[in-house]
């Protein structure tokens, strides 16, 4: 893939990669980190698995994000890790409306509101969500279960205490 | 969404319920800008990104070029001699340095030392209860997924713990050393602030408590350096290495306190080590070959020296200094180089079962500037 290659390739993704960091950064480091991301993509270019783009740019997203919040604060680097829970959209930087479900979903795991962000806001497929996250599809499939079913018992918990 | 899950009412009143602020338009100078040469960025020097790279422990000064991020430790059959497949990796290309030994190199060596191998002496789980004791903190412990930068794969066991009360998370991953992390939802919004001198007072204190909890009997003690307190993206961040029969390595904790001095995050790592025999070192000009490739180079070692992990100051790019080549490095090229002045210390590395070491390493330097460090430890595979 030539730069222009690259250029047609990826510039249709742009906005849902603003989008997906707009959900987890302030805005102000999105144009930074989203820099960061197409640069490992040209990279990467090699890598990436034809028709799955997106989930890809995703998962070095993810990969991003996650080392972006981790910063010089963090001296666990001495075992460098991907940690889902820190690439997930926080309660804080989502900008959800008062509703029930978004008080459900703010108070779901990282990991949950990972899977549930990459299915329902970033419209990802199980199998491109198994593709931004590494996994393989059927674990994808069982987590993207299972964190429903935690999203609709945390809201059905909710709405019992009121 | 999905076509699966179109009709999922539930899932359907999630995305309603997203109200995202708009997000920035980004133009093509960006894919642009991304697909020049490697050297493009050379001239930026954004301090978020440098400290990702110092956090990173190690990572070479390229990396802050890119911005990019990646694994240095493993867990057996993933350290640094692996043949990585090229699908597996998210690595950042940084040029091969070929360098050679100046005429004051030491071509024999004198320097016997002995190296150091990490113990586990606890339970990951075990810390958790430790750590969240010490802070006082509430919670059920989850074991949980954490993944390697390298290629994702499922890597290390997390135990965390969230105390809803006081917004609160803490992990201890499952490694040779006891590597943790802590932080807390800044409650403050005041701006008293603190003073380094109390920074300083507060973390010292927390690395005392913490080597009296972590410290176990029968076996080297858990020193740290005097703490250093500095500002990291306007917060005030307090770090300490670990200190090794007086050797300073680059294993460490910090912490870092909110605009009302309270503690935002403490993270760090602690190694219980036991001592292994002296051996003979390399000869500092016949070592100087093992800089070689930064990746997958069992030699490297991560070293205090290394400027890139000086959180607390800047530190220049000294690829443009050290190479002799420096405005001909394109992808692919290599780093030419004269090693001139050599410094012994202790690098860590980690070995080929996943353990920690410290082993004798020199930082080497082409007219001041760091360009790595290796290990002096004598062997085609010091790892092992």
């Amino acid at each position: 893939m030539d730069r222009e290659q690259f250029v047609i390739t990826f510039r249709a993704h742009l906005q849902d990669v603003s989008n997906y960091l707009s959900r987890r950064v302030a805005r102000d480091q999105v144009e930074d980190l989203a820099s960061d991301i197409f640069e490992i993509a040209w990279r990467k270019k090699s890598e990436c698995p034809e028709g799955m783009e997106l989930p890809w740019l995703y998962k070095i997203a993810g990969f991003v994000v996650s080392n972006h919040r981790r910063k010089a604060v963090n001296r666990i680097i001495h075992l460098p890790i991907l940690d889902t829970d820190r690439s997930a959209p926080s309660a804080e930087e989502m900008a959800l409306d008062g509703s029930g479900i978004a008080l459900a979903f703010r108070a779901l795991s990282a990991s949950d509101r990972e899977v549930l962000s990459l299915l329902v806001f970033e419209d990802l497929s199980i199998k491109e969500i198994a593709v931004a996250l590494g996994i393989r599809e059927n674990t994808a499939s069982q987590r993207v279960k299972r964190s429903r079913e935690r999203l609709a018992a945390t809201l059905s918990s909710q709405l019992s205490d009121n | 969404m999905s076509k699966q899950f179109e009709n999922d009412e539930l899932l359907m009143a999630l995305k309603k319920s997203d109200k995202t602020k708009a997000a920035p338009i980004l133009d093509d100078q960006i894919l642009i800008n991304a697909s020049a040469t490697a050297t493009r960025r050379k001239a930026i020097s954004r301090k978020p990104v440098k400290i990702l790279v110092s956090a990173l422990g190690g990572v070479a000064v390229f990396a802050i070029v890119t911005g990019g991020v990646v694994a240095i430790n493993a867990k057996p059959g993933m350290n640094g001699n692996r043949n990585d497949g090229p699908g597996s990796a998210l690595k950042v290309w940084i040029p091969d340095v070929v360098a050679t030994a100046g005429q004051d190199l030491a071509v024999t060596s004198d320097w016997n030392a002995p190296s150091y191998r990490s113990i586990k002496v606890i339970p990951a789980e075990t810390y958790v209860r430790l750590l969240a004791d010490y802070f006082d903190l509430h919670g059920e412990v989850t074991k949980s997924e954490a993944f390697s930068s390298e290629d994702f794969s499922n890597v290390f066991d997390v135990f965390r713990l969230e105390d809803r009360d006081k917004n609160a998370t803490l992990a201890v991953f499952d490694s040779s050393v006891i590597s943790f992390s802590l932080s807390f939802e800044p409650q403050s919004k005041s701006v008293v602030g603190t003073t380094k001198e109390e920074a300083e007072l507060k973390f010292n204190q927390i690395l005392k408590d913490l080597k009296a909890r972590f410290q176990p009997t029968d076996v080297l003690a858990i020193e740290f350096s005097d703490v250093e307190v500095g500002y990291v993206e306007n917060r005030m961040v307090a770090i300490a290495n670990q200190v090794v029969e007086g050797h300073e390595v680059e294993i460490g904790a910090s912490a870092t306190f909110g605009d009302g001095g309270e503690l935002l995050e403490v993270s760090g790592s602690f190694g219980i080590f036991s001592r292994q025999s002296d051996v003979a070192t390399l000869p500092e000009a016949q070592a100087v070959s093992r800089l070689g490739a930064y990746w997958d180079n069992p030699f490297r070692v991560r070293a205090i020296d290394d400027p890139t992990n000086n959180w607390l100051n800047e530190s220049p790019l000294p690829r443009d200094i050290y190479c002799e080549n420096s405005q001909n490095i394109e992808f692919g090229s290599k780093c030419i180089t004269t090693v001139d002045q050599v410094v012994r210390g202790y690098g860590v590395t980690t070995a080929a079962d996943g353990d920690t070491l410290l082993v004798p390493s020199y930082s080497m330097y082409h007219d001041g500037h760091f360009i790595g460090a290796v290990s002096a430890m004598p062997g085609d595979h010091p790892q092992k």
